[in-house]
């Protein structure tokens, strides 16, 4: 019955420190004789689930520090945004067609939004960390097996008139579920990835793969993190070994040195796009870095420094969807985790729970009426 | 406790419904009779809850099959701020403003 999805809906959805009020908005829901008016019900239950989100974002339990650790994330969002900015304004003042200044503002806009919804609605469960870097690896495996091909390289997935480039977008996102954590799955995940670029074959992404799993590796030591590093390694070496015939685009290679030719504002403005691109780890106390903010970092670094070297795409200054979209999706796997959430899946409050009675639902499958 | 706002009008509403109710409400009956619906109700129940103004529980339903239900009850201090709501505003208890039927 849709009455039963819904409740299972509302469990899924509903913050941890609020999971009490899941289980009293199930009951509620199990007591309707009519469907219709228990649909009714739960939808409006779905509004309330929404607000607990809204609630635990702007809740007075979360206190100054904790907003302060959660300056990375809201750094990093700047920082992509006011990169992609003055991206934009390059390509305004460079000549670039108009459909290209659209498709970045289009990617901005669209990174945004997915990234806050996928915020909002989703909590950052080992389980669902570990299933993006799965699906992410499967998707990149996909691209390099049936993909579209230009001149031997097979990166991209035309969606309708759109090349997207999908390692710019998953490659990021699963080197930081990788830092966030390293299990069987998401080593699995950096392996099939690392594979994934080395048959596409891609130096610029096998590059940022390789630096961003070489500090997951130097900061977290073990088995793990260096079967991971090794392979990347090796998938990065069989970049190298591999022919790279495709030609520098207009307004997405090469652009970090040919900006200069149109002025040198525009040049040094993509540079200073770039540097703030990477800046989000200094705004966070040396003492409170973590695996995540440096691999975020040796992402990007890695990106651009390919990118000035070769004819490689210059991330979100540059035109392309696909950087701005990885960029701001990579926010997800980076904010900060409440320790609730960082826990698989279990149920220790995050926040003070009231409630001094047990709840009879919360260790069983509540019992619905026929 | 710590420091409220001045309760908003559903709030009221809710509070002096449970004003009214010596063994407490369920969630379902508080909405009817303040007259707002569930994505306003449980959000507000759980910040009274906060507050210390309620307190809830659990109740075996009466019809076999059936989960429990989660049953709302003003704590000492709620029925003081209800009852000073009741005093300051002249309502009536238990308005209806919105009434659903059922």
């Amino acid at each position: 019955m849709m009455r039963h999805q819904l409740m299972r809906l509302i469990q899924f959805l509903t913050p941890d420190h609020r999971e009490k009020w899941a289980q009293a908005m199930c009951a509620e829901i199990s007591t309707f004789s009519t469907e219709r008016k228990a649909v009714i019900f739960a939808l409006g239950c779905l509004m309330a689930c929404f607000r607990f989100h809204m609630e635990m974002e702007i809740s007075p339990f979360k206190n100054w520090s904790r907003i302060m650790q959660d300056r990375f994330t809201i750094s990093a969002f700047i920082a992509g945004v006011t990169a992609c900015l003055t991206g934009l304004a390059y390509l305004a003042v460079s000549g670039a067609p108009d459909s290209m200044l659209v498709i970045n503002g289009m990617a901005l806009v669209a990174g945004i939004l997915i990234a806050m919804a996928v915020m909002v609605s989703v909590r950052n469960t080992n389980g669902f960390v570990t299933m993006a870097a799965v699906t992410g690896s499967v998707i990149l495996l996909g691209t390099a097996a049936i993909g579209h091909a230009v001149e031997d390289a097979r990166r991209w997935v035309l969606i309708g008139p759109f090349f997207i480039q999908t390692s710019l977008i998953f490659l990021p996102l699963i080197a930081l579920c990788f830092a966030r954590i390293q299990n069987i799955w998401t080593t699995l995940a950096v392996v099939t990835a690392g594979f994934a670029i080395a048959i596409q074959p891609d130096r610029a992404m096998a590059a940022m793969l390789f630096a961003a799993i070489a500090v997951v590796c130097w900061m977290r030591p073990g088995q793990w993190t260096f079967s991971a590093a090794i392979v990347c390694a090796i998938g990065l070496l069989a970049t190298l070994f591999q022919p790279d015939r495709i030609p520098a685009v207009p307004f997405v290679d090469h652009i970090l040195w040919t900006a200069f030719d149109v002025h040198i504002m525009a040049g040094l403005a993509l540079w200073i796009g770039c540097l703030i691109l990477v800046s989000p780890v200094f705004f966070v106390p040396r003492n409170e870095r973590s695996a995540i903010h440096y691999t975020f970092t040796a992402c990007w670094v890695a990106l651009i420094a390919v990118a000035a070297m070769g004819a490689y795409p210059t991330p979100v200054v540059g035109y392309g969807a696909s950087a701005i979209m990885g960029y701001f999706l990579s926010l997800i796997i980076v904010r900060q985790v409440p320790q609730s959430d960082s826990v698989a899946d279990v149920t220790s409050p995050g926040f003070p729970d009231t409630d001094k009675g047990e709840s009879p639902l919360k260790n069983s499958s509540p019992v619905f009426a026929p | 406790m710590r420091k409220a706002r001045a309760p908003s009008k559903a709030t009221r509403s809710a509070l002096i419904s449970l004003l009214n109710a010596s063994e407490g409400k369920y969630g379902y009956e508080i909405m009817r009779e303040a007259g707002i619906g569930p994505g306003t109700l449980y959000p507000m129940l759980a910040r009274l809850e906060d507050q210390e103004i309620l307190v809830s529980r659990w109740q075996e339903a009466s019809v076999e099959g059936r989960p429990p239900r989660h049953i709302y009850e003003l704590t000492k201090t709620g029925r003081i701020f209800a009852q000073s709501l009741v005093d300051a505003t002249h309502l009536a208890p238990a308005p209806q403003l919105k009434p659903k039927s059922a």
